[in-house]
């Protein structure tokens, strides 16, 4: 009866190490789940991207969505920096997939994505949430699919 | 008695399976042990070349298509593969590798923490995988776009 209990004990303390990190996973993923949601809706309505919308603000960092919008203006790009493509509809919206998140560090996550026009979790998009104070906000967006060959900006 | 040899056979094709499947899957490289081994050349190389993108066994772990890039590229005062400037910080750093994201098309992304004294530096790696190879296809900086 000891040793049945003593496992018990065990294997409750096993599980209660884990469940704060499968939350804060759970968090990130739910996170860029939300603003995804949020853009592609707000598209949708407005048959534009809200990267105009300050409600942005409450998703990505600061410096990151003023300089999407600075891009925007200088047109920079024909495709859309968030969703990383010049085709949008409500099948985007409608296949939205997160992937599992992983920890770079303390202050950095990585969350596959995957938006398709078909049903498949085939994540092409790469989104780096930062966190800081407890707070999360998206700081970068990158294809997997295409290099980086940015040049360094200051 | 046949029975007996039946469960012979089976018993030692189990541990044959064990033992050789283990080898097999323990032979096979990961997206982390290839960043980790060019970052434990590259680094080295680093410091003793000028121009590393002439090294011979660069294509052996960079896609061509990098390499090109790389080459025609104006010169800027930061390096492609640990996207920092001049500094001998790198010289006596951990490379750290953990976990790693799975992409569509056998793309992994590698995130890659450089750690020594008073030093810390972390570079996100896009790694493809070819047959049975690994290139690195693209490098970028942990900072926000």
């Amino acid at each position: 009866m000891k040793k049945f209990l003593l496992i018990w004990f065990v294997v409750g303390i096993g599980l209660l190490q884990s469940c704060p990190q499968v939350a804060r996973a759970q968090d990130v993923e739910s996170f860029v789940q939300d603003f995804y949601k949020w853009y592609m809706k707000q598209s949708l309505l407005t048959d534009d991207r809200p990267v105009f919308d300050d409600a942005i603000f409450k998703y990505v960092c600061k410096c990151t969505a003023k300089r999407v919008r600075l891009d925007y203006k200088r047109v920079i790009s024909d495709s859309d920096y968030y969703i990383k493509g010049q085709d949008f509809g409500k099948e985007l919206l409608d296949n939205l997939m997160v992937g599992k998140s992983i920890d770079v560090d303390d202050s950095l996550s990585l969350v596959p994505v995957s938006i398709l026009f078909r049903k498949e979790y085939a994540p092409d998009i790469v989104v780096y949430v930062e966190k800081t104070k407890g707070r999360m906000c998206i700081s970068k967006i990158e294809s997997s699919l295409r290099p980086n060959f940015r040049a360094p900006v200051y | 008695m046949r029975i007996r040899n039946v469960l012979i056979c089976v018993l030692t094709s189990m541990l044959c399976i064990g033992i050789f499947c283990t080898k097999a899957a323990d032979a096979a490289q990961t997206p982390q042990d290839f960043v980790k081994e060019f970052y434990d050349w590259y680094l080295i190389k680093h410091y003793e070349l000028d121009n590393v993108l002439t090294e011979e066994k660069l294509p052996e772990y960079v896609d061509e298509t990098l390499i090109a890039y790389l080459k025609q590229k104006e010169v800027t005062s930061l390096y492609y593969f640990t996207q920092m400037g001049e500094t001998m910080q790198f010289k006596d750093c951990r490379v750290l590798v953990n976990k790693i994201l799975t992409m569509s098309d056998d793309i992994y992304v590698v995130p890659v923490i450089f750690k020594g004294k008073n030093f810390y530096n972390v570079v996100i790696a896009y790694v493809k995988k070819s047959g049975s190879e690994f290139k690195i296809a693209s490098i970028s900086d942990a900072y926000p776009y």
